[in-house]
């Protein structure tokens, strides 16, 4: 059996990775753009943006990975709620690099 | 269905104080959208206290000693960020760097201190649902310290560092606004957290 399979927080890794990468996303943005704005540019939000939604995506996968060859139930609905909360925070993410595209980043 | 203007803040100046900022208005949605998160938070954990034979499940209550010292120290610090704030708004650039690093410092305590009450919860965020739903409510309120951490940290070096204009004297006017914020949304977290279970049992 897999070191994932036995994990106990592996079933949480969505969650807990894919809020992580927003958070981190949502203030690397927020304060390259404060410090810099010529810096904080659309090329800067699309990278971050895109180690972001890896990041919940991976996190997203160990969840669904996480599975032991008997599920049970309790470790059944975490790893559902670790893959659906990586699915939310990746429409998040890609709602929070959208934006970062849309305004120009010295008028934010 | 028809739409209704309320407001335009396209007539709103580059930069300016509260209501004339364009990012005033941004600030007042996120606070928005955060205390609809926070809402959603405690109602679930009244929810499930309401639906337990007993509260805490099976887990004595959280020492009262950290979250206490939280509380007095949040509520303290709404003054020096009244000072930063007032600073700010006169444009007083060597006193907005001054209560800047103070404010600055009491951020980062209040982290430190926090840092203390998660040993004291007396529970695991795994153990039992009274467990998962206390650090819910932890880590939610600790990820608006980070930020507000962050973001305070960030803008006084920046004071020191870079030219400052109206723009960055009102952010930090809505710095201390989302201060304000932080401490008082800690308000209700810390009577549910440290009070409730002690009431209820």
């Amino acid at each position: 059996m897999s070191r994932l399979a036995t994990s106990p927080l592996a079933p949480w890794a969505g969650l807990f990775l894919g809020a992580l990468a927003w958070f981190g996303q949502h203030q690397t943005g927020a304060d390259v753009n404060t410090w810099n704005c010529q810096v904080g540019n659309g090329g800067l939000v699309v990278l971050a943006g895109f180690v972001a939604a890896l990041v919940a995506a991976a996190g997203g996968l160990i969840s669904w990975i996480s599975r032991p060859p008997e599920d049970v139930q309790n470790r059944r609905f975490a790893r559902f709620v670790g893959v659906g909360g990586a699915g939310v925070f990746l429409l998040a993410i890609g709602f929070q690099t959208l934006a970062g595209l849309l305004v120009p980043a010295c008028l934010r | 269905m028809k739409a209704r203007v309320v407001g335009d803040l396209s007539i709103l100046p580059p930069a300016g104080f509260r209501s004339y900022g364009l990012w005033f208005w941004a600030g007042l949605g996120f606070m928005s959208i955060e205390t609809a998160g926070f809402a959603l938070a405690i109602g679930a954990y009244l929810y499930l206290m309401s639906s337990a034979p007993q509260w805490p499940l099976d887990s004595p209550s959280p020492d009262l000693l950290w979250g206490t010292l939280q509380t007095v120290l949040l509520l303290a610090s709404l003054w020096p960020a009244l000072a930063f704030s007032r600073a700010g708004r006169r444009c007083d650039l060597a006193a907005t760097r001054r209560w800047g690093v103070i404010v600055a410092a009491l951020n980062a305590l209040a982290l430190v201190i926090r840092g203390f009450e998660f040993p004291h919860l007396n529970t695991r965020w795994d153990f039992d649902v009274y467990g998962s739903i206390v650090w819910a409510l932890m880590l939610l309120h600790t990820a608006h310290l980070i930020t507000d951490f962050i973001d305070t940290a960030m803008l006084v070096v920046f004071l020191f560092t870079h030219s400052v204009d109206v723009e960055r004297f009102s952010d930090v006017d809505d710095d201390c606004i989302y201060w304000a914020f932080v401490v008082l949304s800690w308000l209700p977290i810390y009577l549910l957290i440290y009070w409730a279970p002690r009431l209820a049992s």
